[in-house]
């Protein structure tokens, strides 16, 4: 310990443990810094491709009868724009951009798990390229972005580029998934000492629920993908209704996740624009309390009104209505934002800075896109305008105004923090409206081709419909807007050329992350702070050097380790250590290691599946070497007098909390599946199958009580130190035999699961469990592992608590599997009575 | 008041999404169970009923923990922050939970229950 330190030895010794070394040790870099940068970056990229897509769109619609493309190539055209915009640019701009910021904003010097981003942007990277390489090599999907049964199922759809989606797609989102659950402890825990949740920052909690809301999401989407592509792979048919199988099902696990991610991509804007409006209003949030009870209200209305994209498919009136509703609704959050914000200006005296510029143009777009939201929640204005240019108009006034507006001015805004260097702004303001003024002149038309009856996804239109004079004026707005971007881009690359250093927070804001140098060191604090007020109120000009100078909590390193401090997530009161793992290739690793995974299914190289798979826990294991405490390490000093014990003799340390979050979100697609086959029973065509299920309940009772065995085993094992090794040996065998069980059910019990969709559901769930307890297996041999490497003692016992959690959760899987054949059996003999 | 702040906030709308998934599947059971010849002459009183307790089941779950935290609130203030904080904001969720669970659940009185 050397409080002594000066502050330029301080940070030479932080930056040698915190900072990314160079050359290929780069590809080791886990920093958020490097990381967030890197995912912004690459999300910019893909932003541009999908930009040129969208003006071969308005090329191909400029005129009627265009011969520019043909039916397949504008197929491949409009499904690649949907799915990169979506997919591969905006949620990983926002992650990118909260990877970035949060710990800076919260008061630390990185997220809870660096390796985790690391791998996630991996993944990213991988599939997201993978989904180009499609369309260079003309394979691109082509059946739109939301990939509807069955134009993409094997009947319709036979080549690769469906599974090409499915898989890219999958892969892309581990990528989402480890976002969420690496936001949400991070926010949770991670915070500075005394920043309690009534004084988080605003783009905190905006961040905490996008990603809870990205936690419950997305499961419905990759099941979806999963049961596809089995579908397609296998040929069980899920979505078949010559079998048993219902296209509707597709539908609504593809928006029960499509919706509220509307919601995920507008709320990060959002909090952007909460963190940023009120620094050039001059005046301190208007509303943050009630704003954050709008955040909530959104995020779960957000929730209830999937089926507004399926209101033509035939559901009930009264059905209609509790979805019709909750559109409705909906807006009133929304729009308490909205004033929120305007009270904020009202309150100060704004400054019309670049970014300013930004939020009006998303004010304007935004609100137009609302409005036209509210009208097509009506079931009666939906009916006569669904699937229309009217919808893509929506869509994208409220993507654009309530995305890229937002995402532009937090460009503006941070670019200096990233960059060091300020803008000149001399191309900026020129930018914004050529951007503005061609956004507007592009869609603002497509509400009107839409109302004359223009269908969305025509590769051509007949010269006598009357829209080719607003398709010619839409396209030309196209180019423009176009333009303006580049020259956004430009003035990017001229920014960090030849902007103007300054010293430090140059719009005066009042948030953590102007409190350090800029461009950020790789451990964003020498020392960390203590917060006694809301987060955005704070002083960064006087606290950045209090810290620098070593005057906080941490501010020595002690043994070349990356240290945080992790908090009470209520009163904000600190609570203990967290020491991370240091820079390591292993992300990268295992990424490719999941590459080689999806791309043995895409070329139905099936042998090599298992390894891959194999290969990908392997390297999740090894991942482990550098997280262990070889003996007790007892408390220790954090400064100001302080002492606290390590994470992992903490009680519920972040790595406790990202496993309760990563089986939230894999209960969430179980409990889809589950719901999934019921939905079958009640709404598919030819019910009940002709082959009833000759399970008998002998095995799916011995698979009950074999993986209740090996809960408890667990869970005692984890109370038992230092004699677990037996329970978990015990625990091992009965989730072997579990999983031998379910598979042996699966393979020999189940009748023809090609035949109909209930037993291939039966499948699946009997395959899902045994996989979980294939899983279960693994965390007790591994706890078995820890103890005999000497990792774990009274004390160290986090290991074996956390594998308790998954072994207790496997046999909820296991006994609720073992007794879904039997539901579905009495399900459907009910029917055929 | 309850131990976690954050259960605290989310209660209402985790209620309100309980049953709007409660109703969602009565009413789509209810008119599987019905059959094609009833779902065409609109005879189904029995969903109806049970759809409109489960509505007003719904009323009273959101309703009376929304008043007795409403009643709690008044009674005893406090001087901490992040109490006074949670209180306020779980009393605007609660609110728009008590709104929602009306708006969006009292088509099962009057609408079609079956017919598309």
């Amino acid at each position: 310990m050397k409080p002594e330190t000066s502050a330029i030895e301080l940070h030479r010794a932080l930056e040698e443990i915190w900072g990314t070394k160079p050359g290929l040790t780069r590809l080791a870099a886990v920093n958020h810094n490097v990381v967030g940068r890197r995912f912004m970056l690459t999300s910019l990229i893909f932003f541009a491709v999908g930009g040129l897509l969208a003006m071969l769109i308005r090329t191909q619609l400029a005129s009627s009868e265009s011969v520019f493309m043909d039916a397949e190539e504008y197929a491949q055209v409009f499904t690649m724009h949907g799915s990169i915009m979506m997919f591969l640019f905006a949620i990983p701009f926002f992650e990118g951009l909260a990877i970035y910021l949060l710990p800076k904003l919260l008061g630390t010097r990185d997220l809870a798990f660096p390796r985790l981003s690391a791998y996630g942007f991996w993944c990213y990277l991988f599939g997201g390229s993978l989904l180009l390489a499609a369309l260079v090599a003309g394979v691109a999907p082509n059946s739109g972005w939301f990939m509807y049964t069955p134009l993409s199922s094997n009947t319709y759809s036979p080549g690769i580029n469906s599974d090409v989606w499915l898989l890219g797609v999958t892969f892309v989102e581990i990528s989402a998934l480890s976002a969420a659950i690496e936001i949400m402890v991070t926010i949770l825990k991670l915070r500075a000492s005394g920043m309690s949740l009534d004084k988080m920052p605003i783009f905190a909690w905006y961040m905490l629920v996008v990603a809870t809301m990205m936690l419950i999401g997305f499961p419905p989407l990759i099941l979806g993908s999963v049961l596809l592509e089995v579908e397609r792979a296998f040929d069980l048919p899920f979505f078949d209704p010559t079998r048993g199988g219902d296209p509707l099902l597709w539908q609504h696990l593809f928006w029960l996740f499509g919706h509220p991610e509307v919601y995920i991509i507008f709320l990060p804007a959002a909090g952007a624009i909460s963190t940023i409006l009120p620094v050039f209003a001059g005046a301190p949030l208007a509303g943050y309390r009630i704003i954050i009870a709008a955040l909530v209200s959104m995020a779960f209305l957000s929730f209830g009104l999937w089926v507004h994209h399926m209101y033509t498919v035939g559901i009930p009136h009264v059905a209609l209505s509790f979805f019709s509703a909750a559109s409705a609704l909906v807006a009133i959050p929304t729009a308490i934002q909205i004033f929120a914000w305007l009270a904020t200006i009202s309150h100060g005296k704004p400054r019309f800075s670049i970014p300013m510029l930004h939020i009006f143009g998303f004010f304007f777009v935004f609100v137009i896109g609302g409005l036209t939201g509210v009208m097509l929640a009506m079931v009666p204005f939906d009916w006569q305008a669904h699937d229309t240019h009217f919808v893509v108009a929506h869509l994208h006034y409220v993507l654009v105004g309530g995305f890229v507006f937002p995402m532009l001015a937090a460009a503006y805004y941070w670019l200096p923090h990233i960059s060091g260097r300020q803008p000149v702004q001399h191309l900026s303001s020129a930018a914004f409206w050529m951007i503005f003024v061609g956004f507007n002149v592009t869609f603002f038309m497509m509400h009107l081709t839409g109302l004359r009856g223009m269908p969305r996804r025509v590769f051509e239109y007949p010269p006598e419909s009357g829209w080719e004079t607003l398709n010619f004026i839409s396209s030309a707005g196209g180019f423009v807007m176009t333009m303006g971007f580049a020259l956004v881009a430009l003035d990017f690359i001229l920014i960090f050329r030849f902007g103007r250093p300054f010293h430090r927070n140059p719009w005066s804001a009042g948030t953590l992350e102007w409190a350090m140098a800029t461009p950020p060191p790789s451990y964003n604090f020498a020392s960390l702070p203590t917060i006694d007020r809301r987060a955005d109120m704070l002083d960064p000009n006087a606290i950045g050097p209090h810290l620098a100078a070593g005057n906080g909590l941490l501010a020595w390193p002690r043994g070349g380790r990356m240290e945080l401090l992790a908090i009470d997530m209520v009163s904000g009161a600190p609570e203990h250590v967290v020491r991370l793992p240091r820079q390591t290739f292993l992300p990268l690793w295992t990424a490719i290691a999941t590459g080689c995974f999806f791309l043995s299914l895409l070329f139905k190289v099936y042998w090599a599946t298992p390894v891959a798979f194999v290969a990908v826990i392997a390297l999740f294991l090894l991942w482990c070497g550098d997280t262990a405490e070889s003996k007790d390490v007892g408390r220790l000093p954090i400064g100001n007098g302080q002492e606290l014990p390590t994470h992992i003799e903490a009680d519920r340390p972040p790595s406790w909390w990202a496993m309760v979050f990563a089986i939230t979100a894999d209960a969430t697609a179980y409990i889809s599946l589950l719901f999934g086959g019921l939905f079958l029973w009640i709404s598919a065509p030819n019910w009940p199958p002709q082959d009833a299920h000759e399970i008998g309940l002998s095995l799916p009772a011995l698979a009950a009580v074999t993986s209740t065995v090996a809960a408890v085993a667990g869970w005692r094992a984890a109370a038992s130190l230092p004699s677990s090794t037996g329970l978990l040996s015990l625990a091992s065998l009965t989730h072997l035999a579990t999983a031998g069980i379910m598979l042996w059910l699966a393979l020999t019990s189940v009748p023809n699961p090609h035949a109909h969709a209930a037993a291939a559901t039966v499948f699946v769930v009997l395959c899902y469990a045994a996989l979980h307890s294939l899983m279960g297996a693994v965390f007790a041999g591994y706890g078995i592992w820890r103890i005999r490497s000497g990792f774990v003692s009274h004390a160290r016992s986090l290991d074996l608590r956390i594998g308790a959690m998954w072994h207790g959760y496997s046999a909820l899987i296991a006994i609720t599997a073992a007794g879904f054949p039997f539901l579905l059996s009495a399900l459907a003999s009910e029917i055929s009575r | 008041m309850m131990r976690n702040p954050i259960i605290t906030i989310i209660s209402g709308f985790v209620l309100w999404s309980l049953f709007f998934l409660l109703l969602y599947a009565v009413q789509a059971t209810g008119c599987h169970f019905a059959g094609r010849p009833l779902v065409a002459l609109e005879r189904y009183p029995i969903l109806r009923v049970i759809l409109i307790i489960a509505f007003l089941l719904s009323l009273l779950a959101v309703l009376i923990p929304f008043l007795l935290l409403r009643r709690r609130y008044t009674a005893s203030r406090s001087d901490n922050e992040t109490v006074d904080f949670t209180r306020e904001v779980a009393g605007y969720v609660w609110i728009a939970a008590a709104v929602a669970t009306p708006f969006c659940f009292a088509g099962v009185m009057w609408l079609s229950l079956c017919g598309t």
